[in-house]
């Protein structure tokens, strides 16, 4: 009877030990990937980051999104970025706070799919993100920009001459091998729409307006 | 010899029946982290206040849909309740801005962080240069999905089957949908 009672208790007290190391590893992991994520940002340093959402009009399909965008292009981010404070809002009664940063990065343009811009032009591209006061500030589902990273972008050409990526700045599409260009799930393809892209499928989508 | 192995089978069964229960015991309580979130926490509001009060500055340009939004939320959820305020203090500071050069409706900011799963303020921003451009019944599933941001939810990919508020763009609906009920209820 002791001895079973004995057997019991062991299974019981490693089930707990291995409980709690399958926990640690599990939230461990977690938080080594978001740190990982802090690590690949600017050399500014920051004490936390702030994730913010969005809405704005999707695209279901490249076709849609080809139409709306002014221009397409496929640039090289250069490394240079420049990050302006966010506006000051002082809304009547309530303490002002500052918004996101915005930031400002630089692309060469490699090859161009629509629009008016010409190969080894210099654009910038800017959306709100970047580090402010001690805290970096990024949006959900929307790409991290390193330097030598190569995108096909998607935008407007806003009045402070940059560029802005449709879909609330989630049209941006990383090269991921070769020719192929990985479509962010936040742009808002259907299923039955392929997530890797071609120049040569934006060329088509364009051809087929 | 026969002993001794009979205790070695004895031991493998102990150890995994140990590891079966510990893994059970492991995804039991292991917290529930939204399948949206690229690789971050999103937070939650703390168990009080319960009720959020909202209040629209400003020019409150879209003052009826974001009421309605609210309503959208009030009737589906029981557990927190949106309530607007004029004056006094207040949970979430909605306001309008015109940002010509930015390609969304809105956006939506919480206090949370890695390492702040706790919420105490929300701030939601209309941009009123894409949001005049838009549906009124749009601009109401706008109102509803940015609440939905407010409670620690996320965006729910386009490519997902089923109705929700939290996908982007937009739908042929404007209130919560049966998945984003669901996502809500994992988290309060």
């Amino acid at each position: 009877m002791k001895i079973k009672a004995l057997h019991l208790l062991t299974i019981i007290l490693t089930a707990v030990v291995a409980c709690l190391i399958i926990l640690l590893l599990g939230v461990t992991g977690q938080r080594s990937a978001t740190v990982q994520l802090e690590k690949k940002s600017d050399n500014k340093s920051y004490e936390k980051t702030l994730l913010g959402h969005a809405d704005y009009p999707s695209f279901p399909s490249l076709a849609s999104l080809s139409k709306e965008a002014e221009a397409i292009f496929v640039g090289v981010h250069n490394g240079e970025t420049v990050t302006e404070d966010g506006k000051i809002i002082e809304n009547e009664g309530v303490k002002p706070f500052k918004e996101a940063p915005k930031t400002s990065y630089t692309f060469t343009v490699t090859e161009v799919l629509k629009g008016s811009l010409h190969e080894q032009d210099t654009v910038k591209l800017t959306r709100e993100d970047g580090i402010q006061d001690g805290i970096r500030y990024i949006l959900e589902g929307v790409p991290h920009i390193e330097k030598n990273d190569v995108f096909m972008i998607f935008a407007i050409y806003g009045t402070d001459s940059a560029y802005h990526a449709l879909a609330g700045n989630t049209a941006i599409a990383r090269l991921e091998n070769a020719e192929s260009y990985l479509i962010p799930e936040g742009v808002g393809f259907t299923r039955s729409e392929k997530e890797v892209i071609t120049a040569d499928d934006v060329r088509q989508s364009i051809s087929s307006e | 010899m026969k002993t001794r192995a009979k205790l070695e089978v004895m031991s493998i069964k102990k150890i995994s029946l140990a590891l079966t229960t510990a893994v059970i015991l492991a995804l039991v309580t292991t917290p529930h982290v939204n399948a949206h979130t690229d690789g971050f926490w999103l937070g939650k509001w703390p168990n009080t206040p319960r009720t959020l009060k909202w209040n629209y500055l400003g020019g409150h340009k879209y003052l009826g849909n974001v009421w309605q939004g609210a309503a959208n939320w009030n009737d589906s959820i029981s557990t927190i309740t949106l309530s607007q305020v004029t004056s006094g203090s207040f949970h979430i500071e909605v306001y309008d801005a015109t940002l010509p050069n930015e390609t969304y409706w809105a956006q939506a900011w919480t206090d949370t962080s890695p390492q702040a799963a706790s919420y105490s303020y929300g701030r939601i921003k209309y941009n009123e240069s894409t949001m005049d451009q838009t549906s009124d019944f749009t601009r109401t599933k706008v109102a509803t999905h940015e609440f939905g941001h407010i409670f620690g939810l996320s965006h729910v990919p386009a490519s997902y089957g089923n109705n929700a508020i939290m996908k982007t763009g937009v739908q042929a609906y404007n209130d919560v949908q049966y998945h984003d009920w669901q996502d809500f209820a994992a988290k309060y």
